[in-house]
């Protein structure tokens, strides 16, 4: 996983598993890596680990009982709601750059639906 | 905690260290960052007592430093390069009541050490690791390393990032000094800059990510103008 | 017990140079014997054709050749060059030792008298082993000057004693031998407490050298200065109550001074 290195990292590491949940890689109920584990893989401190899963935890994205592994939530509602926040701020990030550009909506739909046919962006592994 | 108050160090008519204070966390990696010859080494050695501070001091949990409990790593061989790995082992069970034997096989093996090797054989990276392995196998409270990333080759690097996000540097305080923060970017919790002599910039790494949306070298740039 | 462990480690490294020394001091010995008795009993047979008969050979003769005497020298000045380097060795080089000597949870004095140890040792394993070796040289000598029915003179006793070094490393009262010691004892402690003060300037230049030297000629000249005064007002056995002061005072100044630097100002 490649980081940026403006963003906190442990807002990052919340985002890379909220898009692992709305792909379906972590579904309800599944068991998190160990804290350690998951430092050790992605070579950071395990402190911004914990700061992170205190976040996802804040957010309802995962749940803890005492001295057990952390597991996804249950809850199908935030679920759902992930994903529709991924696709939202990827178009958010999409819009705000084509708005530059001065496109009507219509030429861009237009576009996006060409496009989507040649299956260009039609690569689902777009987690890295 | 680290407490390092109002030390000072001069070297003929220059300052090197200038009324420097600042706290190192347990538990967590501090990061002294400068360009060379800001004085890093210096302030490293200053707390280890090994060049002592012409004023200020140095307070570890609250008390004079106990080196039962700090570590110390120089960026190079602390033993005379003749010895081997397993003799430069033998001498730190001598003289270390907490040097921890099953630790240190541990990490030999992480690291692919040779113990039958001499510390003169070994390249760079490998005597970082070798080096490495020796302070922390003291099973230290503080751990305080200078440069250990210093002109090592790029796997040395990794395996040691990897270490530091094990559970083996869990509860741990690190002070580690660098001029190259890129390797260890995300592995650290506090960067202390350093510029002739003086801290210019103390801050959590993550909040200045969250607050002003700027890297470390970010931070560097704008103080060294680098 | 910490000071025994430092100090096995320290025998250990000069282990090899030690015996380097020994055994050129052996070969040069050995070797000038083989020179001496062959050159000496040419220079007999000369005689005697010559019809001088009064020769004779004696143990003092040998002992006072050059290269016998060079010899004891070069083991002197290894010894004082020795006594510099078992601390420098350990402030140089790309393993730099002392960085662990001094952030071990012990007592720096631990150090210091490993060291100091270390070398008393050395000096009390030469004068064991050259013992020996007078000895053997000694029986060598007598043995050949037998069989060439050449007369000699002079007990070892007397060849000894009337050698200026020797009649000092070996002198014939226990009680002599151990002044003759605390003497080596005090210039090797001089010479750690210059290493220390040295070591422990921060600004090093071509004068801290001289500065730390000058810090103790002025302690070493003090008692000498004083002697001088005095020496005509004491009697014989005030004489010797001021040597013992001075040597205790020598030795407790630059035991305070090594340790002062060693635990407080010593810079790596």
């Amino acid at each position: 996983m490649q980081f940026n290195t403006r963003a906190p990292v442990y807002l990052q590491v919340v985002d890379y598993f909220k898009k692992k949940m709305a792909l379906g890689e972590l579904k309800a109920g599944d068991e998190m890596p160990s804290r350690r584990e998951l430092a050790n893989e992605l070579k950071i401190n395990p402190n911004t680990v914990q700061k992170a899963f205190k976040e996802m935890e804040d957010q309802q994205l995962i749940t803890t009982e005492r001295n057990r592994p952390s597991r996804v939530t249950t809850d199908d509602v935030i679920l759902k709601h992930i994903r529709s926040e991924i696709v939202d701020d990827a178009v958010a990030v999409f819009v705000e750059a084509i708005q530059e550009l001065d496109v009507s909506v219509d030429e861009l739909v237009e576009k996006i639906k060409r496009q989507y046919k040649e299956g260009m962006y039609d690569d689902r592994s777009v987690g890295s | 905690m680290i407490e390092v108050l109002g030390v000072k160090k001069r070297y003929r008519k220059k300052q090197v260290i200038e009324d420097v204070s600042f706290t190192a966390n347990k538990g967590e990696i501090t990061c002294l960052i400068g360009l060379n010859g800001t004085g890093k080494s210096t302030l490293l050695k200053g707390i280890m007592g090994l060049t002592p501070f012409d004023k200020g001091s140095v307070l570890i949990d609250g008390k004079p430093i106990d080196l039962n409990r700090v570590a110390f790593v120089a960026d190079h061989a602390m033993f005379p390069i003749h010895f081997t790995i397993e003799q430069c082992e033998a001498f730190m069970k001598d003289f270390y009541p907490t040097f921890d034997s099953a630790l240190f096989a541990r990490l030999v093996e992480d690291f692919k050490l040779f113990p039958e090797d001499k510390l003169s054989e070994l390249s760079k990276g490998t005597l970082a690791k070798a080096n490495l392995a020796l302070g922390i196998a003291q099973d230290p409270d503080y751990l305080l390393l200078d440069e250990p990333f210093s002109g090592i080759d790029v796997f040395s690097k990794e395996q040691i990032v990897e270490l530091f996000s094990s559970e083996i540097m869990e509860n741990r305080g690190v002070l580690i000094t660098t001029h190259e923060i890129e390797d260890i970017e995300y592995l650290i919790d506090k960067a202390v800059m350093l510029n002739n002599g003086r801290i210019v910039r103390e801050f959590d790494v993550e909040d200045v990510r969250f607050i002003h949306g700027k890297s470390i070298v970010d931070v560097m740039r704008e103080e060294y103008g680098a | 017990m910490n000071l025994l462990k430092l100090l096995s480690w320290e025998v250990e490294r000069v282990t090899k140079p030690f015996l380097i020394l020994v055994a050129g001091l052996l070969v040069v010995q050995f070797g000038y014997l083989g020179y001496f008795l062959w050159d000496e009993t040419q220079l007999y047979e000369q005689l005697r054709r010559a019809g001088d008969a009064d020769y004779q050979m004696s143990f003092a003769n040998y002992l006072g050749g050059t290269a016998y005497l060079l010899s004891l020298g070069i083991a002197v000045a290894a010894m004082l060059l020795y006594s510099v380097w078992i601390w420098y060795r350990d402030f140089q080089g790309r393993g730099t030792f002392m960085l662990r000597l001094l952030t071990m949870p012990q007592k720096r004095m631990v150090i210091f008298f490993a060291k100091l140890a270390t070398i008393l040792m050395m000096t009390l394993g030469l004068f064991a082993i050259e013992w020996i070796a007078l000895k053997l040289q000694y029986i060598a000598f007598t043995s050949w000057f037998d069989g060439k029915m050449i007369p000699m003179n002079g007990s070892f006793e007397q060849a000894l004693s009337s050698n200026g070094i020797l009649g000092m490393m070996y002198p014939d009262s226990i009680v002599n031998f151990v002044i003759h010691q605390l003497f080596i004892y005090i210039v090797v402690l001089f010479i750690f407490a210059f290493v220390l003060i040295e070591r422990s300037f921060w600004q090093r230049t071509i004068w801290s050298p001289v500065l730390s030297l000058s810090i103790l000629v002025v302690i070493l000249t003090i008692p000498i200065l004083g002697y001088a005064f005095l020496s005509n007002r004491l009697i014989y056995d005030e004489t010797i109550m001021y040597v013992g002061v001075v040597l205790i005072v020598w030795a407790g100044v630059t035991i305070w001074l090594g340790r002062r630097f060693l635990q407080t100002k010593l810079n790596v």
